[in-house]
């Protein structure tokens, strides 16, 4: 017998162990939230911790709109901490975007497509207000058989590619993709999928069919359509931390309690192989900022019946042991066609030197390092699958 | 006789936002910056107060230094310091009518 998707409930991080939930805050504003704890009655030492967590979740500007609407009250001193955390966000919002604007033209001039993933885009086209959502890196979609192309153009501009990858043309085909930095610090996430590992092997081109765009200083910039943001803010909601973090979690309820076709949500997902993913999230997303009413697809997610193997590709994202080793382990499993899977496998075992020397040095470690993550893994699946803790 | 006038009108000065900001609405009034060229980013952040920010939000399709002053509520030889500010920092363009 199968089991649902109403899991045991993520580890909690440790400063989601405080008195004060913060999930509540990062509903402010929706219609379905429910009643957060006013700030203004809160001890010293509450608030320190609440501002913090707020801090850290990147939820003071959702927080100032509460206190605007008169939805949570907040003192004087309270308002002014927060204030002086919501403009620090939006100056650093207002460098990413213009950032984003070169990576666009960079890309442009050369005839690389790119959409925009996450922040800006959910911020211009999902939010009441853009300053109601910051973020803190860009993150663009690229097509795989241009990210070779788009990796080189970003690296003779000047950015610095953060990671090599096991052999070339590995991560155009099989990986995520690659963090660049500019020379001022700012990031940039270049992506080829949703997600490493077992989740982001599916057929990419459901992100491609459509498109969405924002208007950035004059200039139309080109994001994901709205169902195929949904599909994304479930992904990162789901599988971007252990701990899933508030701000994905308010996306996808945001972009869940607007109108949205949710069959094609849910087909999105399907084409992507995250079904069980996305299932996952809207629950999440329901608990965790404490909801009164359902969102779209809720009803689809509550009688939603992983596979077996599905609820062993989460755990490769959603246990305290984590890696990225360990999920592009689980990738293996995922990859179609023999001939893949093979090369995949080589370019993991078997990488170029210089990677290596990045990471263990030398082969027989690696080696035995991926012993260790596979016969952990296994026995955490024989753990998990007989109920032993 | 005298024709009335020989001279043409002198040109009203307008004003418009700059088409390149990149702006966020804050308690405070605004933060905004001017979208870079170069990957280096060779950008300057401002924080604005409120006056300004209501200067920048009047200013959207152009408008005179008297529009707005109207527009923010105060008598117009106050905001000229701000508005020649202002455009000195490409915050406002000079539009000539």
């Amino acid at each position: 017998m199968t089991t649902g998707l109403v899991l045991p409930p993520p580890p909690p991080s440790p400063s989601s162990q405080m008195a004060i939930a913060a999930g509540p805050f990062a509903a402010l504003g929706l219609a379905a939230a429910s009643t957060a704890t006013s700030p203004a009655g809160l001890e010293a030492d509450e608030w320190d911790a609440l501002l913090a967590r707020l801090t850290d979740e990147h939820l003071a500007g959702i927080v100032l709109d509460g206190a605007d609407r008169g939805l949570v009250s907040l003192r004087d001193d309270q308002h002014e901490a927060l204030l002086a955390v919501h403009e620090a966000a939006m100056v650093a919002t207002l460098r990413l975007e213009s950032f984003l604007l070169v990576v666009r033209n960079l890309l442009g001039e050369r005839g690389l497509d790119m959409r925009v993933l996450k922040g800006p885009s959910c911020a211009h086209l999902d939010y009441e207000q853009p300053e109601l959502r910051a973020f803190t890196d860009i993150d663009v979609l690229v097509r795989g058989e241009q990210f070779d192309a788009v990796a080189a153009c970003l690296s003779a501009a000047g950015m610095q590619r953060r990671f090599d990858e096991p052999r070339p043309g590995f991560t155009a085909r099989f990986g995520k993709g690659v963090c660049f930095t500019a020379a001022n610090g700012l990031e940039l996430d270049v992506h080829r999928a949703l997600t490493a590992g077992p989740f982001g092997l599916g057929d990419a081109s459901a992100l491609w069919r459509r498109s969405d765009s924002f208007v950035l200083a004059g200039s139309s910039v080109e994001c994901l359509a709205r169902e195929e943001r949904a599909v994304a803010a479930a992904v990162h909601a789901c599988l971007g931390s252990t701990a899933p973090r508030l701000v994905p979690l308010r996306d996808v309820a945001q972009i869940l309690s607007q109108e949205v076709d949710i069959d094609r949500v849910i087909s999105v997902s399907d084409e992507l192989g995250v079904r069980s993913v996305l299932a996952r999230a809207i629950l999440l997303a329901r608990a965790t900022l404490a909801l009164d009413a359902p969102l779209a697809g809720e009803a689809w997610a509550l009688g939603y019946r992983p596979t077996r193997r599905e609820r062993q590709l989460l755990h490769a994202y959603i246990t305290d042991d984590r890696s990225y080793a360990g999920q592009m382990l689980a990738g293996a499993r995922a990859v179609k066609g023999l001939g893949a899977r093979v090369e995949y496998v080589r370019a993991l075992a078997l990488p170029n030197r210089d990677y290596l020397d990045d990471r263990e040095h030398r082969y027989g470690t690696r080696a035995r390092r991926a012993a260790r993550l596979i016969t952990g893994r296994s026995r955490g699946a024989q753990r998990r699958q007989d109920g032993t803790p | 006789m005298t024709s009335p006038c020989t001279e043409p009108a002198r040109p009203v000065e307008q004003f418009r936002t700059n088409p390149r900001l990149l702006r966020r609405r804050v308690a405070s009034g605004m933060v905004v910056c001017l979208a870079a060229e170069s990957v280096y980013q060779d950008v300057r952040v401002l924080r604005l107060d409120a006056l300004a920010a209501s200067v920048i939000d009047a200013a959207q399709r152009g408008a005179t230094r008297a529009d707005l002053a109207a527009a923010a509520g105060v008598p117009a030889n106050e905001i000229d310091t701000l508005v020649g500010g202002l455009a000195a920092a490409r915050v406002l363009e000079r539009v000539t009518s």
